[in-house]
């Protein structure tokens, strides 16, 4: 037997309805099996946790902006406790060589009476290079 | 129930799965009233009862209830959930049939004992369709009147496709060679 597929899909629409009407198309509605089921999925489903989200601990405020704290205290650390240098000329916050050249030219401006001693440029720039050419002196 | 809750069964089925404790009972309701009038149909197709058609539903729906957790290990659809509810209302509505029969006194009774609903005075088409096996009457309900496709029917049915394609093929063959409804396939 090889059905045919147009062949099944089809039935008389007059043999279809009659065959939804013997069905009891009609609901039978009772609200009494109505209650007892849900009532029953409400007992049922009673026994997980009322909700599945998880719960913040009541500490995780508090720890969260003592953290906030610390990191921002951390962060400007450099700025509150920090005294500027006095060799950091131009005031970049790190010593570098750009300073050693500032000093030199303060010096080359106005001689004795900058302030700036040759050996104090000298000292500097021994430093800088002496310990890491690419790194600031503290 | 909101009634224009347009969420999936899958994603119902997925809240009753891992929702919280309302969630959980608030999407089962939805299911139950989604689904509700066709279990019923279903369980009254095997009991021909009211009161055994309710029972029924009633178990089917606990039936569902308790593929959840805690008690169980949670739904996966693979089809459509009335592929689902159809085995398990048959079922149902069978073993309330035999609980009642057996309580009247009557014995087990398997359902193909029941009879069709047919009065003396049928119509044609009722008494071509009372003709048919119970099986094939099944297969043509769940095809014309659930709407279900080959595929459901073969799930809900736990057969072969090919199954479904040739009993179907059959039943309908019955009714076009019936003399008595012959003229509605054939106007």
């Amino acid at each position: 037997m090889n059905p045919n597929t147009e062949q099944l899909e089809t039935l008389p629409p007059g043999i279809a309805s009659r065959l939804r009407r013997l069905d009891h198309a009609q609901p039978i509605v009772d609200p009494r099996t109505d209650r007892a089921v849900l009532d029953a999925a409400r007992s049922y489903f009673a026994a997980r946790p009322a909700t599945s989200r998880p719960r913040r601990a009541r500490w995780a405020l508090p720890l969260s902006a003592a953290a906030a704290v610390l990191l921002a205290a951390v962060l400007m650390r450099p700025l509150i406790f920090d005294a500027p240098s006095r060799d950091d000329v131009d005031g970049s916050g790190r010593v570098d060589v750009l300073d050693v050249l500032a000093l030199a030219r303060m010096r080359a401006a106005g001689g004795e009476a900058s302030g700036v001693t040759a050996s104090r440029i000298e000292e500097l720039a021994f430093r800088i290079v002496a310990l890491d050419s690419s790194r600031s002196v503290p | 129930m909101r009634p224009s809750d347009r969420r999936s069964d899958e994603e119902l089925v997925a809240i009753c799965n891992a929702g919280d404790a309302l969630e959980a009972a608030r999407a089962f309701e939805t299911l139950y009233r989604r689904h509700r009038d066709f279990v019923l149909r279903v369980a009254r197709r095997f009991t021909r009862d009211r009161e055994l058609a309710l029972d029924a539903l009633q178990e089917t729906f606990t039936y569902l209830l308790n593929k959840f957790p805690p008690a169980g290990d949670g739904l996966v659809l693979t089809a459509r959930l009335s592929t689902l509810l159809y085995p398990a209302a048959k079922n149902a509505a069978i073993t309330a049939v035999r609980k009642a029969r057996r309580s009247a006194g009557a014995g087990d009774a398997m359902l193909e004992e029941l009879p069709a609903e047919t009065p003396a005075d049928a119509e044609p088409i009722d008494a071509a369709l009372a003709a048919l096996s119970p099986e094939r009457r099944e297969l043509l309900t769940l095809r014309f009147v659930d709407d279900l496709s080959l595929a459901e029917i073969a799930v809900a049915l736990d057969v072969p496709l090919g199954t479904v394609k040739s009993r179907l093929h059959l039943a309908l063959r019955e009714l076009r060679e019936d003399n008595r409804i012959k003229d509605l396939f054939d106007p």
